[in-house]
Formats: structure tokens, C-alpha cells, sequence
């Protein structure tokens, strides 16, 4: 592998080494410089904060430089084809290309020409691989003292919580962990369900009171009003809260044990209460802090020769 | 020039027949070869009527893409076609009849019969019909918004009823258009892979409307590139009621799934969207029990550039002239097989077809030329006398898609397949255009 596409690319064992490798990061082991005289481009077509963060702070820990291209600099809305764009990057001598596009299946087709590594860093409502991998480390972390590895996700229950249809995370963390056999569930309004095979669910229920008490996982998701079209039905708020939203009340009947997720940015107040996020059960600390450690040890892998 | 074509079998109504063929400035007699300037061996070959295509886009005017009409019309005379019915939704559209006469003008000299259409809607707007009556008298045959469905229905209802008087065919691109956004069949790999889906209902739907509104009128009503399983049935009933229903499908819908876009690749993008398997079966079984009249190509180029690009960003629309009939005959060998009715190699241990097969080959022949001709209301049939382009086919040859060297766009959802049948001659007006699978010029 030197390209990750898609969850569905990863194999266990390439994924038992990232995610192994994420954990000594984490905990202050020095980044290999495999990165070291070769260039990135950080092709950003849509907006983010954090994981454009997250990669370049990746890269430069593995030594790399990186150029950011962004809407205004890429030549798509100038009738040019997506894969001219990638030949200009090759002939530039990128090495890499780590993309975030609104449109699904950007990725894929600059993987398709692109002789060096392609790494999806979101697309559309398509995938989210690296959140994924990293939410896995996370919580495969969390839960190290078992000594499993990834095996903590065997029978590992969770529920996604909220608008799974335009959500990329709900697709690339549920079939992820689907994989490593974990049981999930979603939670959403019927106008922004989702069919469970698109996201490795089991099924999926409308009210958030029917699965809490039986989950080891809480993984919310946050609204994504940007993605709303007119064609959809509009959940107002209040029934959102009622029925979907982790709220103080819903907090009280948690078990000790479950975590409680979201990949940010948080929306306090609508998906979440404050007294979630202040609460043991979230963990959104440390997947944030996982964040560029799991680049890190996705770039090693992906760009390594002896990896 | 006189033509003697040997050793094939001809596709003739009631079956194919051993004979051989003479071509004298055109016409055709049924006569022992005598001298004649050029004789084809069409030994192993298959002699039939050359294809019409009722579906092409020759994107004139306005065309963005290299493929000007004269490269289009190559690629239909390597393809087997020397008619092909040209859609209207152009820049600007051709609603009018100056514009008609224009794009017939500018047809005029190529090596192929154009049959020019037009729009069904004044700019393609759906809201005001076309001069149905001023069009007619210019020798429009058939009207077609294609690219979009003529929506509204009271606008449907004057159209069908002054195209019942003028005699002319309405063909619609029948798809609901508030359930046609999304970018691929609905389904549970669309919804896997984050696009919104077209379900098959948003075409019956329209078809069913369709068909209510021309009952009683007397309109010959056509639907273009049929892609739903329930479209076949509306259809049917249609047919069985004594309405003047015809409908087409394309190579593409017959032979690729809405699974190849696993990859995102837009090559695969087409309106109305590739279907699941089970559609596709249903949309074979009707080519070969006659349900569907015609196989169409729906043939629309397109530059590099709308088609290397995420699917959201991509035109739909697939090139197909060159291999419409070997991707329709490899899709329905394919079927035979998967039925049991044909075995496995049957075609490459060089004996005779097995009766199923030639069938088959006699049911997708009638529907590349004779009954897209009658929709047309063309005779197009090889009989003693008649004057009759003609294509030599042979069933067993193989071909590599893609139109390399054809088409200008190198877009072809058949490119790097290797399919079954080769065109390897075409006659048209009597002159040899295609030899052994290349254009000539004799």
C-alpha cells in the first residue's frame, strides 16, 4: 500500500502497525524522517483548520516540506481535468498529495494517475479515512491496559449519533470498525439515516433512548449544516435535542465505562451538552491529540521503503 | 460499381439464410455471384441491413469537445451505422425551423444520413412547445428535449396532440427531474460511497404519466434510453392497449452496472444512470423477447476535462457508436450463457452459431437497423430488389473497445474491454466505406 483511498483499502495488519506506531508517538517517540528532502502539496479544496493542521505538523515532523494548493490555486473550475492537475503536481516533483475536496471520489482519481501517494484527508460526504484510523487509535489506546491491540473492537458496541447521511466520518468509522468487529449501530432522524450497509451497521434506530444503555461507545456526530441542500427535510432543533442530542440528562445514565466521541468541531448546546464535554466519559482530548501522531505514523507507513 | 458479397448469411426477416448477394449502384439482388468489381468473402459473417442509430449526439452547434460531426460520422460508418438521428439539445438548442434547415445544411455532406431532430420545447425550456406544424413542413421527423424530459404536463398534452396531427414522433428523455439530481443509480453502493441516487421509479413514473397522456391521441410516443425494469412493463401494457409506443435502449445500459463506479470513475456517468445487475437482465431479456424496439447509442463526446473529474463535476454521457453492436451482442451472448441456452466457447470452436445464438443475433440485428427504421417509419429490410445500405458482421470476431484512432475523446466506457463481433464491411449507396473494420474511401 502507498495510498490510502478509502478504509476499505487498509488491511488489519497494516492497520494493527499505524496504529501501534500512533501509540509510541503519542507518547514522545521521535517521528522517522522518511519525508526528508520530498515534497508535499496539502491539495485543500474545501476548508478545514485541524487537519491541515494536523499534516503539516505531520510532515514536518517527518522532515518533508509541504505547499498548500487551495480552491483558488487549483485549476478545476478552469476547465482543466483532474488529471492534468496531477501531472503538473508530478512534473513539480510533489511526492505526495494529501487531498480535501467537497466532491467524492477526488481521492481516488488522483490516486488513479499519481505515481507517488495519495491520501485522502476527507472528501464530500464520501470517507474520512485518516479520522478513522485515528479515532481507532484513540480508542484502542484508551483501552490498552486490556493488551488487545485491536482486538478491544471485537464485539466492541457503538452508536453513531446524528446526521449519518452527510456525514464522511459516520462512513469511514463504521465500516472501519465494522471490519475489526465492532457492532454498530446508527442514531438518526429518518431524514438523515442512512442505509446500514453504506456505514457497517447493523441498523438503525431514531431515537438515541433506545441503544444508550446497551452501548460501550458514544460517537457523536456533528451537525453538518454546510451540506444541508433545500431538498432536505430541515430536523428542527428541538426534536434533534429531544431525541438525538447527548444532553446532561442522557449523560446521568451512562455506565462508567462508555466513551463518548466526536471528531469535532463540537456544537455545544446542539449535539452536545457542556456537561458532556466536561465529563469523564469524552475523550475528544486525546483524539485531538492523536491527530497528528496518527498522520505521522500514516505518512510512515504510506511513504517508508522499509515499512 | 457493382458489389458481390459471398459466403455469408443474410438477415432476412424470417431468419438468416445462406445466400449470396449482389450490389448493383445500390440495389440488391439475391443472385450467383457474376462478375462484379469487388467481391467480399463473407464467409463466417453475418449480412444485414446497416445500422440506425435513433440517439446521437453530433454536438453541433455549440459542441466544446474535439469531435467535430465529420469525426462523429466516422465513428458511426466503423460502428455499422450509415443513418443516425441527431438530438437537439445543442447551443442553441434547434427549436425553430431556421435552425433545422441549418444543421441540416451543415450535415448535408457527411458520409452519413443525418436525421436531424428538434427540440420539443422553445430553447429547451420546458415551458412553451415548439412549432410543431412549421417544423413538420421543414421535414422534422420526430421532436425530443433529450438531456431533459419535456416535465410540465400540460405542455406534453398540446405537444403530443398537434405532433399527432403534423406526424411527427414525440421521443422523451423521461426521468422526473426533482428525483433525477443525484450523480448514480439509487442504491445501497451509492449511498456506501456519498452520492445521491436516481432511482428507476423517477423513469416509470414519467413513462406511466406519459403513456396516460398519449392514450387517446393517437401520438406515436417514444421513450428514449429505457433503463427501469418497470419502464418495460408500462411499455408493454402500452403495446398490448394498441398505443403507438416504441422505446430504445442503449449498448451501455444493456452492458455495464452501476457497480464500476465503485471506483469514481466518471467515464461510467451517464442520464439516466448504469442500473443494478438485475435491471440489466431485465433490459436484455426484453431486447431479446422484442419488448424494446431499438438499440440506440445515445453516443455524446465529451472533452477530457468534464469527464476527468469528480462525478459531481462530470457531464454525463458515454461514447458508443463504435461499439454499440459489439457490447450489445457480447452483453447478450453473455445472457445466453448465463441462462444455460449457450455453452461456454461455443463461439471460438469455429463451428456454426448454435441456434440460440443466431436468434439472438437476428434480435439484436432488427434492433440496430430494421425496427429503429420503422420507428422512424423507414423500410430498411434486405430483399430482392430493395436499395439497402449493408453491414458485414462477423459474431465470432473479436474486437478491443475504446474507438482508438475513432473517436477525438479518449473517454470510451469500453476502453481495454475485449468484446465479441466484428463490423467488418459496410455498404453505403452501393460503395464499400468500411473494409475489414477500417474506414475507406472507395
Amino acid at each position: 500500500m502507498n495510498s490510502l483511498v478509502s478504509v476499505d483499502d487498509l488491511r488489519a495488519g497494516e492497520l494493527e502497525w499505524v496504529v501501534r506506531r500512533s501509540w509510541e508517538l503519542a507518547e514522545g517517540a521521535q517521528a522517522r524522517p522518511v519525508l526528508r528532502g520530498r515534497r508535499c502539496a496539502l491539495v485543500f479544496l474545501e476548508p478545514s483548520s485541524r487537519t491541515v493542521l494536523s499534516f503539516s505538523v505531520a510532515i514536518e515532523q517527518l522532515e518533508g516540506h509541504w505547499i498548500r494548493v487551495d480552491s483558488a490555486t487549483s485549476s478545476l473550475s478552469k476547465q482543466e481535468s483532474l488529471r492534468d492537475t496531477v501531472r503538473v503536481l508530478e512534473a513539480q516533483g510533489f511526492d505526495c498529495l494529501i487531498v480535501r475536496a467537497p466532491w467524492v471520489g477526488t481521492a481516488a482519481i488522483m490516486d488513479r494517475w499519481f505515481k507517488g501517494s495519495v491520501l485522502n484527508a476527507g472528501e464530500g460526504v464520501g470517507e474520512h479515512p485518516s479520522q478513522a484510523v485515528q479515532d481507532a487509535s484513540v480508542l484502542a489506546y484508551l483501552r490498552r491496559e486490556e493488551g488487545r491491540g485491536l482486538g478491544v473492537f471485537d464485539g466492541l458496541r457503538v452508536a453513531i449519533v446524528g446526521d449519518l447521511r452527510h456525514s464522511r466520518v459516520a462512513r469511514s468509522v463504521g465500516r472501519l470498525w465494522a471490519r475489526l468487529g465492532a457492532h454498530i449501530v446508527g442514531v438518526a432522524p429518518p431524514t438523515w439515516s442512512l442505509a446500514p450497509e453504506a456505514f457497517g451497521a447493523q441498523g438503525v434506530v431514531d431515537d438515541l433512548d433506545e441503544v444508550i444503555d446497551e452501548v460501550d461507545v458514544v460517537y457523536m456526530l456533528r451537525v453538518q449544516r454546510e451540506r444541508l441542500s433545500d431538498r432536505d427535510t430541515v430536523v428542527d432543533q428541538e426534536t434533534f435535542r429531544r431525541r438525538f442530542a447527548l444532553t446532561a440528562q442522557r449523560l446521568e445514565r451512562l455506565a462508567p465505562s462508555v466513551i463518548v466521541m466526536h471528531p469535532g468541531p463540537i456544537t455545544r448546546g446542539v449535539e452536545v451538552d457542556d456537561a458532556v464535554v466536561a465529563s469523564p466519559h469524552m475523550v475528544d482530548g486525546v483524539q485531538y491529540r492523536f491527530g497528528v501522531p496518527t498522520r505521522v505514523a500514516l505518512l510512515e507507513y504510506l511513504c517508508g521503503e522499509d515499512t | 460499381m457493382s458489389l458481390a458479397v459471398v459466403g455469408g448469411l443474410i438477415a432476412r426477416v424470417r431468419g438468416l439464410e445462406r445466400a449470396d448477394l449482389r450490389v448493383e449502384d445500390g440495389r440488391v439482388e439475391f443472385a450467383p455471384p457474376r462478375a462484379a468489381d469487388r467481391v467480399i468473402d463473407a464467409s463466417g459473417c453475418v449480412v444485414a441491413p446497416a445500422f440506425v442509430d435513433l440517439h446521437t449526439h453530433l454536438r453541433w452547434p455549440g459542441g466544446l469537445g474535439p469531435d467535430t460531426p465529420e469525426d462523429i460520422a466516422e465513428a458511426a460508418l466503423v460502428g455499422g451505422f450509415t443513418t443516425v438521428v441527431a438530438m437537439a439539445n445543442t447551443d442553441p438548442a434547434i427549436d425553430r425551423p431556421v435552425r433545422y434547415e441549418q444543421a441540416v445544411a451543415r450535415f448535408r455532406d457527411l458520409p452519413i444520413t443525418v436525421i436531424q431532430g428538434a427540440a420539443a420545447t422553445m430553447e429547451r425550456e420546458g415551458s412553451h412547445p415548439v412549432d410543431v406544424e412549421q417544423l413538420a413542413a421543414a421535414g422534422v421527423r420526430l421532436i425530443s428535449d433529450d438531456g431533459d424530459p419535456v416535465a410540465r404536463a400540460d405542455v406534453l398534452v398540446e405537444l403530443f396532440a398537434r405532433a399527432a396531427r403534423a406526424g411527427v414522433m414525440v421521443a422523451q428523455h423521461a426521468s422526473i427531474p426533482e428525483l433525477s439530481q443525484g450523480q448514480m443509480n439509487a442504491s445501497v453502493l451509492a449511498e456506501r460511497l456519498g452520492y445521491d441516487g436516481v432511482p428507476e421509479s423517477a423513469e416509470t413514473a414519467m413513462v406511466a404519466r406519459d403513456v396516460e397522456l398519449a392514450r387517446g391521441i393517437g401520438v406515436h410516443y417514444h421513450v428514449q434510453h429505457l433503463s427501469a425494469r418497470e419502464s418495460l412493463n408500462v411499455v408493454r401494457v402500452a403495446k398490448r392497449d394498441g398505443l403507438w409506443v416504441t422505446c430504445e435502449v442503449t449498448p451501455h445500459h444493456l452492458a455495464l452496472e452501476d457497480t464500476l463506479l465503485t471506483g469514481h470513475d466518471a467515464r461510467y456517468k451517464v442520464n439516466p444512470p448504469l442500473r443494478s445487475r438485475a435491471t440489466r437482465m431485465a433490459l436484455l431479456e426484453a431486447l431479446l423477447n422484442g419488448t424494446i424496439d431499438a438499440v440506440a447509442t445515445d453516443h455524446a463526446p465529451h472533452p477530457e476535462w468534464r469527464k476527468d473529474v469528480p462525478l459531481e463535476l462530470a457531464a454525463p454521457g458515454v461514447l458508443g457508436l463504435v461499439e454499440a453492436f459489439s457490447a450489445t451482442w457480447s452483453a447478450v451472448l453473455e445472457q445466453l450463457q448465463r441462462r444455460g441456452d449457450l455453452d461456454a466457447g461455443a463461439l471460438d470452436d469455429g463451428r456454426e452459431l448454435p441456434d440460440p445464438a443466431q436468434q439472438a443475433l437476428l434480435r439484436v440485428i432488427e434492433a440496430l437497423g430494421p425496427r429503429p427504421a420503422a420507428v422512424l417509419g423507414l423500410e430498411h429490410r434486405l430483399e430482392p430488389g430493395v436499395t439497402c445500405d449493408l453491414v458485414v458482421i462477423d459474431p465470432r470476431g473479436r474486437v478491443r473497445g475504446g474507438g482508438v484512432g475513432v473517436y477525438r475523446s479518449a473517454t470510451s466506457p469500453w476502453l481495454g474491454r475485449e468484446l465479441y463481433g466484428r463490423i467488418r464491411w459496410v455498404v453505403r449507396a452501393g460503395r464499400l466505406v468500411v473494409e475489414d473494420g477500417q474506414r475507406v474511401d472507395a
